[in-house]
């Protein structure tokens, strides 16, 4: 142990020495990477500080400082691209350290050279997997430390610098949108660090099992690809077959645990989504889980372990050859081919094309390694002897798993006497509640029970609309989703949309809860129609007749005879629910028809027999052919001349059904562009055509046709 | 002293040593001899800790050797590829053993280098093949380690670089009593250095024995019978073997293993007219015994 102490200094530094052209050009490329190009981009936004002062205060911006922020937004979005590159440079950085350093397992007279040294294995093995990490990793690290510092400080120092580097680096020129600089920083430093080190210690780990230098760096590149391919897979179809999952935000959480790829991507999905929702949700969204980190953390140490188990293995002898661990390649080829095969089944679950594309590329990549690595055609019938049993083999577990529903996994229900809670996540029949609707009483769950059995009675297909979740008094969850598509089902989704609404536990859970100080809500009535924002007084009232008629079961008995379309925010998160309006809720036409914003009283006077209405023209509907994807066939009826298209109008609206729930129709028609739900059902499909035809023809003859643009301004 | 009992090393399916046994004397300068293939190279390798042997055991001063770091301070190997040092300079290289040899001493570098005086900020890159080696001979030396282990150390020198090379060996092996194995194609070279020679075969020692008894005991013998002899007629004698016999008129050439006093006797017993025993090369040794180990060479 004191020999290592004694060589391993002086191994670990020689090693530095010897590479410091590589680790020079680490840092230079950290120096170029995004937060200090962005901190040295910021100095010139001094200049035009005057710029965002007149600004914020409302000035007219000159031709002179459009000019200056637009060199600004250039010079910004040039040195993204230099991080590109950067980025991509650091990559290779880390790449390449591990072969560069441990040159002696892929170079035999560097073999002779450095293993008859008196340094043990291990702390040779230590010494350079230090150095490497110190050349390809630690600089990175230490740039954004420094970008850090610079962040605090000129938030520290001075307001207004750090006001001009955020506006910069939040502003949305190029690609470059996050919100402020904290966001970004940790965000660049997370994704970066996260995928770098991960690089490095997946080259790190390859280094030690392959004898050549090309073999390292395809497999480095390959193999993560390819793992968090056949994961993917493999989940995928465990998820969708037992849980029905197919959406990406659910099956990302574990390839976003897998660095390299999959943090890159996770990374990316988050970056994009960063770009589409508001200021406030943005830090969320950008943060990494912290279980994404020590993922990351534990893979690389894994692989860190794995590498020395490699070195501590492997054969001086070998150094030359494309593996000097063989039984490596041979897992990497077998997850190759389950990659493929898991890739086909899952494809052709979904009923996806491109089967016989997948296939030739699997035949291609996995002829072309074996050449490669073999260097010999002497073996390819043995190649395709395992290709066709190792696919026949994944083929078989694929749809074993496939075909038994996980092995009985998927069609599992709990007995109720062992639940203690069972939590509903239902959104497409209307009801809604952000974080699940959460049933303990006995007679709820076994309401919830009774709707998974149907489920699984009915050989319903998994999805992600409808989605249970028990959890067991022993601790354990139990989750299932159902459904994907409620409009091919609608029989059950109405009987779980009204056994749901039977309970008074959803009514309170869904319109009981939260702080609840605005509602937007489009509420439609057979015999009239109103639109509009409801005052708090109006909120709560309204609020208080939908409970009332929930609990009296209004809500799930006699004639549908409308549909309320509810948002309202709750905190910071905006909600909505749907839900149909019967001729027995008393108490929520009560509301509506004492409301001022009550504005169309009857179809009847829908041009506006109120003084409070709209002008007539404002009335816009817009009609969305849901049978045909050429948008050209959408129709948008601008109503200009109510006397002569009363009538036929009327009778379109008279053919149009109202309901929360989504049927199986042929048009959805939206009225002034509001979100509800409107929808022309197949039966009077026909009726409906001919009539559109109609008022088309009249216009045309008029020459008298509105645009759609129109009709969006006006709405 | 370097014991090596029953030592196998395998290449994949082919045996580089077969259950090889072998000692070297502390202080003394081995000779390793071999064809091609033979096994040498690999025995120097897991002499120096690079290779570790499938079966067996190898041990130096009763340790063995493999990742032995304590013990590997005592050996220094030059192998018989120099391409690793190329990208250095032969001060970079002298930094580069002194770093890992606690028994470095830069005296015996500059003495060395005042002999060859090759260029000291010259990548080995630039250098000649022969003055590489020369490099990495002076920097393994200098590492002033009990052990030296040299692959092909002569090759690519030219005759006065060979003596001067050679003369810092012996010269090594006199002042700190170094032990040199040395393994080479050039018998001449180890004829005139080594004390003790090994021949190694198809990973098996044919021998390994101090060199005045391996050539104390072959000989040439030119002679004359009164009848046509063959190996058959000597069959029946003891103490002597007849490893070739050939005939050219009257005179008869033959190599024979045995004391001179023993085959004068033999030669005596089958009437020779006269009898001069002449003494074997180690190259013409080493010739005859890998004939009798199975290889077909052919020699006048």
């Amino acid at each position: 142990m004191k020999l290592i102490d004694r060589y391993f200094s002086r191994y670990f530094f020689y090693k530095l020495a010897k590479h410091k052209v590589l680790l020079i050009v680490s840092l230079v490329a950290n120096i170029l990477s995004l937060p200090l190009m962005a901190i040295i981009t910021s100095s010139s936004v001094e200049g035009i500080y005057n710029v965002k002062t007149n600004l914020t205060e409302g000035a007219v911006i000159s031709y002179e400082t459009r000019k200056v922020l637009e060199g600004l937004a250039d010079s910004v979005e040039n040195a993204f691209i230099i991080c590109i590159f950067v980025f991509a440079a650091l990559t290779i950085i880390s790449l390449a350290a591990p072969t560069l350093i441990m040159s002696y397992n892929n170079k035999r007279s560097d073999s002779d050279m450095y293993l008859s040294l008196p340094i043990s294995t291990k702390g040779r093995f230590l010494a350079d997997s230090l150095a490497g990490f110190v050349i390809a990793v630690l600089p990175l690290a230490i740039n954004f430390l420094g970008g850090f510092i610079f962040i605090q400080n000129a938030a520290g120092i001075s307001s207004e610098h750090y006001e001009l580097f955020n506006t910069l680096i939040t502003s949305d020129i190029g690609h470059i949108c996050v919100c402020n600089a904290y966001d970004t920083f940790f965000f660049a430093a997370t994704t970066g660090i996260i995928t770098v080190t991960a690089v490095y210690f997946t080259s790190l780990f390859f280094t030690c099992c392959t004898g050549r230098r090309a073999e390292s760096i395809i497999y480095s590149l390959a193999t993560p690809l390819i793992a968090l391919l056949t994961i993917n897979n493999l989940v995928t179809l465990i998820l969708n077959t037992t849980r029905g999952i197919t959406s990406w935000p659910e099956l990302e959480n574990i390839p976003a645990h897998m660095p390299v790829f999959g943090t890159l991507f996770a990374g990316m999905g988050r970056f994009t989504k960063a770009r589409t929702v508001s200021s406030e949700m943005v830090p969320e969204v950008l943060a990494f889980p912290v279980s994404v980190i020590i993922s990351a953390i534990i893979i690389c140490l894994l692989l860190l372990f794995a590498a020395y188990i490699c070195t501590k293995k492997r054969k001086a002898e070998n150094t030359g050859k494309p593996f000097a661990i063989e039984l490596i390649y041979k897992v990497i080829m077998t997850l190759l081919v389950v990659c493929f095969v898991g890739l086909l089944v899952v494809s052709f679950r979904k009923k996806q094309s491109g089967l016989a594309v997948s296939i030739l590329v699997l035949f291609a990549i996995y002829m072309a390694l074996q050449l490669f690595h073999y260097k010999s055609i002497k073996k390819i019938p043995m190649h395709l002897l395992h290709l066709v049993l190792t696919s026949a083999i994944a083929f078989g577990g694929f749809t074993l798993i496939g075909l038994s529903e996980g092995f009985g996994y998927g069609n599992y229900i709990p007995d109720i006497d062992a639940v203690q809670s069972v939590t509903v996540d239902e959104s497409y029949t209307g009801i809604y509640n952000r974080d699940g609707l959460i049933y303990t009483d006995k007679k709820d769950i076994e309401m919830v029970s009774q709707l998974h059995k149907k489920c699984v009675d009915d050989n319903i297909e998994t999805g992600y609309q409808f989605r249970i979740t028990y959890k067991l008094k022993n601790g354990t969850v139990v989750s299932r989703s159902y459904i994907d598509g409620l409009n091919i089902h609608i029989d059950l989704g109405k009987e779980i949309r009204n056994t749901l609404l039977s309970s008074p536990a959803t009514i309170d859970q869904v319109f009981g809860g939260g702080e609840i100080s605005d509602v937007e809500g489009s509420f439609i009535l057979k015999e009239g129609l109103t639109a509009s924002g409801l005052s708090e007084e109006g909120t709560k009232e309204l609020m208080e007749a939908i409970k009332l008629d929930g609990n009296a079961k209004n809500l799930t008995s006699g004639k549908v005879i409308g549909a309320a379309e509810l948002f309202w925010s709750d905190k910071d998160i905006y909600i909505n629910a749907m839900i149909d309006i019967t001729e027995n809720c008393e108490n929520i036409i009560s509301v509506l028809n004492n409301k001022e914003n009550y504005v169309y009283s009857r179809f009847n006077h829908f041009y506006a027999s109120s003084e409070k209405a709209a002008e007539p023209d404002s009335i816009c509907m817009s009609i969305e052919n849901l049978t045909d994807d050429d948008f050209s066939t959408d129709k948008n009826f601008y109503i200009r001349n109510k006397d002569k298209e009363n009538d036929k109008i009327k009778a379109l609206f008279e053919l149009m059904e109202f309901s929360s729930f989504m049927l199986s129709q042929s048009y959805y028609v939206a009225v002034n562009a509001s979100p509800i739900s409107m929808y022309i059902s197949e039966e009077n499909a026909d009726e409906a055509e001919s009539l559109i035809k109609e008022i088309e023809a009249e216009r045309e003859k008029n020459g008298d046709k509105p645009d759609f643009t129109d009709c969006l301004l006006f709405s | 002293m370097i014991k090596i009992q029953n030592v196998t090393k395998k290449f994949g399916a082919q045996k580089a040593l077969d259950n090889l046994t072998l000692e070297i004397e502390k202080g003394c300068a081995y000779g390793l001899l071999g064809s091609n293939g033979a096994g040498k190279s690999t025995l120097l390798r897991l002499l120096s800790g690079i290779y570790i042997q499938d079966n067996g055991r190898i041990t130096i001063d009763d340790e063995p050797i493999y990742d032995n770091p304590a013990l590997k301070e005592k050996i220094f190997f030059v192998s018989d590829d120099t391409a690793q040092f190329t990208g250095m300079t032969l001060l970079q290289m002298k930094d580069f053993v002194k770093t890992f040899y606690k028994t470095y001493n830069e005296e015996v570098f500059n003495s060395l280098w005042e002999i060859l005086k090759l260029p000291l900020d010259k990548k080995l890159s630039d250098f000649s093949k022969g003055m590489r080696r020369q490099a990495v001979v002076i920097c393994g030396l200098s590492a002033c380690t009990e052990y030296l282990l040299l692959d092909e150390a002569f090759d690519g020198l030219d005759p006065a670089m060979r003596y001067a090379v050679k003369q810092m060996l012996v010269d090594a092996i006199i002042d700190r009593g170094v032990t040199v194995i040395i393994s080479s194609h050039n018998l001449k070279e180890i004829e005139e250095f080594c004390d003790t020679v090994g021949l190694i075969h198809e990973g098996k020692v044919i021998f390994s024995r101090e060199l005045d008894s391996v050539k104390g005991n072959i000989h040439k013998v030119q002679t004359s019978f009164p009848e046509e002899v063959s190996k058959e007629d000597f069959a029946d004698i003891d103490n002597i073997e007849i490893l070739s016999l050939k005939s050219s008129g009257s005179v008869t050439a033959l190599v024979v293993k045995g004391s001179t006093e023993d085959i004068e006797k033999a030669m005596e017993g089958k009437n020779a007219r006269f009898c001069d025993i002449i003494p074997l090369s180690l190259e013409e040794i080493f010739i005859y015994e890998m004939k009798g180990a199975g290889y077909n060479y052919e020699i006048d």
